[in-house]
């Protein structure tokens, strides 16, 4: 009976979502992707010179920063993202197991969702700072050598490792209460019936928790993965247009500051395609791995 | 299903080309100016990126304007940053949805002159009536508003600034070091004086000479060297034997530590710096001046010093040159006639020789006309004796000393615009300095980010 | 008296407080990690300009030398209370429209069979591929073409800011998820008694998910709370509809660009604190866990 297909009934229910998604997600992608194959786009005056398969693509590819943007964002999607799963599947699991104090964590944990991101990125810079960082303060008292993390001159892996630092911090409040939800969701019976054999809290843990989880574990996978290929706004927070430290700037582009720069240039002829086409690029090599993500997913999850 | 699919790609595709994101095509504008101002009632917009204090003084002036010609009305809106103010009139243009003036750099107006969306107001200007005395006008703030391709000049000066440099007054009087108000210093002279102020003595500093930003002194530097910057037509000509010696040359004075940027203390301007003592001269913004006073009770090697401020430091034996920023005025083509000298009335209003001085001397932006440096107010504030404004009227005294010699920098569009240039320029003196990289490898990477 | 434990129950209660021990270090070792960005921010805000530029950088502030006037001054710069009446306006608007739309389609894509169900799924997680910006101008000229631009009511305004985020991809997904998790016990029990599927979404599915929708609607609003460049573009032509993310970042730059850093986290933090009310009021609906009744055994 559940085999049945029952296409009207669900489109009813679908079309709210669906038709604002038409109008103001399908729409504009169409649009984008239109863009990417007109000659001399200007945007201001609405005209064109004809068509072209790759310009665009091939003008993108061949900037000086793309090799730069692909590893930046590559780093990004595979350090953060796991780093940041993993911590918050942790910390939610240590929430979900206290009962003092168990509300004044979580609303600690929020705190970074609900800020500015250009305010944090301020104090954060400060945070990992040559002379005056907490980072260096903490790594002189137990006898390591003050670093030069994002300051003048800094080298590419010190500031990149602060940049994921902020990434992930920032990161956790979301997944933190994503978990939580489902692990508030999940029936107490299953744990009862483990108490009742006696089993060890980790094998709990690993064995009904997480399972019992997947399906949020592969949201917030999936979703993180998506998010960190766009990254932007961290390295901005951080760094300033600057995108890396002085002496070093650009050091950490990513994809999608490619598609701010052209859209800065919006006004000039052109700049609009190039912007379509960094997209487009990046939703390609988004797509590839999150199909990927989606297969090892459909063999975890259980429902 | 897949019909269904099929239905809306083809739909999307079909209101796509139906020019729904395209904007209005505009054409030539064609300016025609009626006799008098018509009587109807008539509104105009005028969007900026000032902040609360300047749109009160904007506001003044509007109603002044208002008592003569009762029948305008006059809305101003802040976008809050040229950014957005820039995106905001990107869209309203594509959109339709325009003010009737707005301001902005020559970077934005030859964005918005690609979509013909800016009226050329050489006509209003040589109008037997309604006409302006260009003349009046400071040179060089005129040049940047004429330097468009098509010879026709689509911005008026509003709301200038410059740089000037600010310097430890106590400490250079310490070593009877006379440093004038009115001329400027060449990089000959500091280096005469390098040995003597700057070290590590008691009446020294670490560092000599701070610019506040790296992009301008580029390019000003380019002009002095005669090194060639870029052109309106979008060459970048950089590449060459002079701008290399040019960059050597300040290599050299970095290595001694005369010459620093905000970057060496990880800041983002030379004030921090200079207030505490670390650097003895500081070349920035003139509207920046009261980051630069040192207060009561000011911690820092020198306590409270006493300032002085010069005009920027040339170059011996090269071309005089002073850079200048701050935003134009520019009328956008969609506006009515009447609409049109409606705004062209305001715009006289607000760059006459009353209301220039008025802006300026409320706000540390300098006068856009020579006559109003002759203003018996303005005069009043640049002879001022109370110590409070005092700093404020030194640097209008050393944008008035540069006055000859006030350059610009071409602005243009395309793949790489004016402004992308300029950011180079910068990041690339920051590596120069910074030492990640040696002055050839700098410029080379410069110019491949370029794509030249 | 006391009942006396047995050799294993001490065992397992010392356990228990070893356990609770490394958990709550745990926990605060994270808390601390967390909270520091916060610390230098407030004691940012609370510092006199020269204060925040001193170096070597002052780290703590006796509570006579705090600023309040900082938040007086933020206060002042901006019309803060009115950006935040718009903000919440807006943030109600969009949330019930995610909310409805969100529920109705994620029960569709949990539980009702239809052709084409995950080629269509699959093609909405693909639209999350692609970065914000793109969507920006060709919504701007729906919104424009929709009447919301030119000659802006306040109405038109509310109407341009909210109706483009009224539903949600990302949201869609998560409840989802939440939603096939329900049993298929649950749906066949309701079923045999005669319920409807629209009957069993809101007597069945609504009430098991509760804490999801809750955290939906939380973080829905907050990101309305933070969201900067859409709310600016739709509203150029007057600044009293804006939102409040709007006051912040343009209330302290000045003519040379520079920053009173001071007044700009006193802003920051002004803007903060209602979401931290609103969550400290939400968290609970959260929190409070469901227990399935209907299928035991």
């Amino acid at each position: 009976m559940l085999e049945e297909k029952h296409n009207i009934k669900a489109w009813l229910y679908l079309a709210p979502a669906m038709i604002l998604l038409a109008v103001f997600t399908f729409y504009p992608i169409f649009n984008a992707f239109f863009l990417v194959f007109l000659k001399d786009f200007n945007f201001l005056a609405g005209t064109f010179e004809g068509f072209t398969l790759t310009e665009n693509f091939v003008y993108i590819l061949n900037k000086p920063d793309f090799k730069k943007a692909l590893l930046n964002t590559l780093m990004i999607v595979f350090v953060s993202v796991p780093v940041s799963v993993i911590l918050a599947l942790l910390i939610s699991a240590w929430l979900n197991s206290i009962k003092k104090l168990q509300g004044f964590f979580q609303t600690i944990f929020f705190l970074p969702y609900v800020t500015n991101a250009i305010a944090i990125g301020m104090a954060f810079a400060f945070l990992f700072h040559r002379n005056y960082g907490l980072i260096n303060t903490m790594l002189n008292w137990i006898g390591i050598p003050s670093v030069n993390w994002v300051g003048l001159g800094a080298g590419y892996w010190s500031s990149m490792f602060a940049l994921l630092v902020f990434i992930i911090w920032s990161g956790l409040a979301f997944k933190i209460m994503v978990f939580l939800s489902g692990l508030q969701s999940i029936d107490k019976q299953y744990y009862d019936a483990a108490k009742v054999d006696s089993t060890p809290r980790s094998r709990i843990f690993t064995k009904i928790t997480v399972p019992l989880l997947s399906p949020m574990i592969a949201y917030i996978t999936i979703t993180s993965i998506i998010g960190a290929f766009k990254e932007y706004t961290a390295v901005i927070g951080m760094f300033g247009v600057r995108l890396g430290p002085a002496g070093n700037d650009g050091a950490l582009v990513t994809i999608v500051a490619l598609v701010y720069e052209a859209i800065s240039r919006s006004g000039s002829t052109g700049a609009y395609s190039e912007a379509a086409a960094a997209s487009i690029i990046l939703f390609a090599i988004t797509l590839v791995f999150t199909l990927i993500n989606m297969q090892i997913s459909k063999k975890r999850v259980h429902f | 299903m897949k019909r269904i699919f099929v239905l809306m790609l083809s739909l999307t595709l079909v209101l796509a080309l139906s020019g729904c994101i395209f904007g209005g095509g505009r054409e030539e504008t064609t300016v025609t100016i009626p006799d008098a101002l018509p009587e109807e009632e008539i509104e105009i917009t005028l969007w900026h990126a000032f902040g609360d204090a300047n749109q009160e003084l904007l506001q003044e002036m509007f109603d002044e304007f208002n008592e003569m010609y009762p029948n305008v009305t006059i809305n101003q809106v802040t976008q809050g940053g040229y950014d957005e103010l820039r995106s905001a009139t990107i869209n309203a243009i594509t959109a339709g949805t325009t003010p009737t003036l707005v301001m902005g750099y020559p970077d934005h107006f030859v964005e918005y002159l690609n979509g013909n969306a800016l009226v050329p107001l050489d006509e209003y200007i040589e109008h037997e009536e309604f006409g302006i005395d260009l003349d009046d006008f400071v040179p060089g703030f005129l040049a940047e508003n004429q330097q468009y391709l098509d010879g026709n000049m689509y911005s008026m000066p509003f709301a200038k600034s410059t740089e000037m440099v600010v310097y430890n007054k106590t400490v250079f009087d310490h070593h009877g070091i006379d440093i004038p108000d009115d001329e400027a210093l060449t990089w000959a002279d500091l280096i005469g004086f390098a040995d003597t102020v700057q070290g590590s003595g008691d009446m020294q500093c670490e560092f000599l000479f701070n610019a506040d930003s790296a992009a301008n002194f580029f390019i000003n530097s380019s002009r002095q060297w005669d090194a060639g910057y870029t052109t309106t037509e979008g060459d970048v000509l950089i590449d060459n034997e002079t701008t290399r010696e040019m960059l050597n040359y300040y290599k050299d004075l970095m290595d001694q530590d005369i010459l620093a940027f905000p970057i060496e203390w990880d800041q983002d301007y030379g004030s921090t710096n200079f207030l505490q003592g670390d650097v003895c001269m500081t070349q920035g913004s003139t509207a920046g001046t009261r980051y630069n006073v040192p207060v009561e009770g000011q911690e820092g090697k020198f306590g409270q010093f006493e300032i002085g401020i010069t005009p920027i430091i040339q170059l011996e034996g090269g071309t005089e040159s002073a850079i200048q920023q701050g935003p134009n005025v520019a009328m956008i083509s969609d506006a009515t006639e009447a609409e049109r000298l409606a705004a062209w009335l305001l715009i006289k209003h607000m760059t006459n020789t009353e209301n220039t001085a008025f802006f300026a001397m409320n706000t540390g932006y300098v006068p856009v006309r020579l006559s109003a440096f002759n203003d018996p107010d303005y005069q009043a504030f640049l002879n001022t004796d109370d110590a409070d404004r005092l700093p404020f009227s030194m640097a209008a005294n050393v944008a008035y000393a540069q006055v000859d010699y006030y350059q610009y920098d071409p602005a243009f569009v395309g793949r790489i615009t004016s402004s992308t240039v300029r950011q180079e320029a910068g990041f690339m003196f920051e590596r120069i300095y910074s030492e990640t990289q040696s002055v050839e490898e700098s410029l080379q990477q410069m110019l491949e980010q370029l794509g030249q | 008296m006391k009942p006396i434990l047995s050799k294993k129950e001490q065992a397992a209660r010392r356990q228990k407080i070893i356990r609770l021990v490394i958990v709550y270090t745990l926990l605060t070792f994270v808390a601390l990690f967390i909270v520091i960005p916060f610390y230098w921010m407030i004691l940012t805000s609370l510092k006199t300009a020269q204060q925040v530029d001193r170096v070597p950088p002052i780290l703590f502030l006796k509570p006579g030398d705090w600023q309040f006037r900082n938040f007086a001054l933020a206060l002042q710069a901006a019309p803060y209370v009115r950006f935040m009446m718009n903000t919440v306006i807006v943030a109600a608007i969009s949330t019930v429209g995610t909310i409805i739309t969100t529920v109705l389609a994620a029960f569709a894509f949990a539980r009702i069979n239809f052709k084409g169900r995950d080629f269509i799924f699959m093609l909405l997680i693909s639209s999350m591929m692609i970065p914000g910006e793109m969507f920006v101008i060709t919504n701007f000229m729906t919104v424009n073409t929709l009447g919301w631009i030119r000659d802006q009511s306040f109405i038109d305004a509310l109407a341009a800011m909210s109706f483009p985020f009224m539903t949600s991809i990302f949201y869609l997904f998560f409840l989802r998820q939440t939603f096939k998790q329900v049993p298929d016990e649950l749906y066949l029990a309701a079923k045999v008694d005669g319920t409807t599927d629209f009957k069993y979404l809101l007597k069945v599915m609504i009430p098991i998910a509760k804490p999801t929708i809750i955290t939906i609607i939380i973080l829905n609003a907050m990101g309305t709370w933070n969201a900067y460049i859409w709310p600016n573009l739709v509203s150029p032509q007057n600044e009293d509809y804006r939102l409040v993310s709007n006051g912040l970042r343009n209330a302290y730059r000045d003519l040379a660009g520079q920053v009173a850093y001071n007044e700009q986290m006193a802003a920051a933090l002004i803007v903060t604190i209602p979401l931290l009310i609103v969550f400290l009021l939400l968290k609970k609906q959260i929190m409070r866990g469901v227990s399935r009744s209907g299928i035991k055994g």
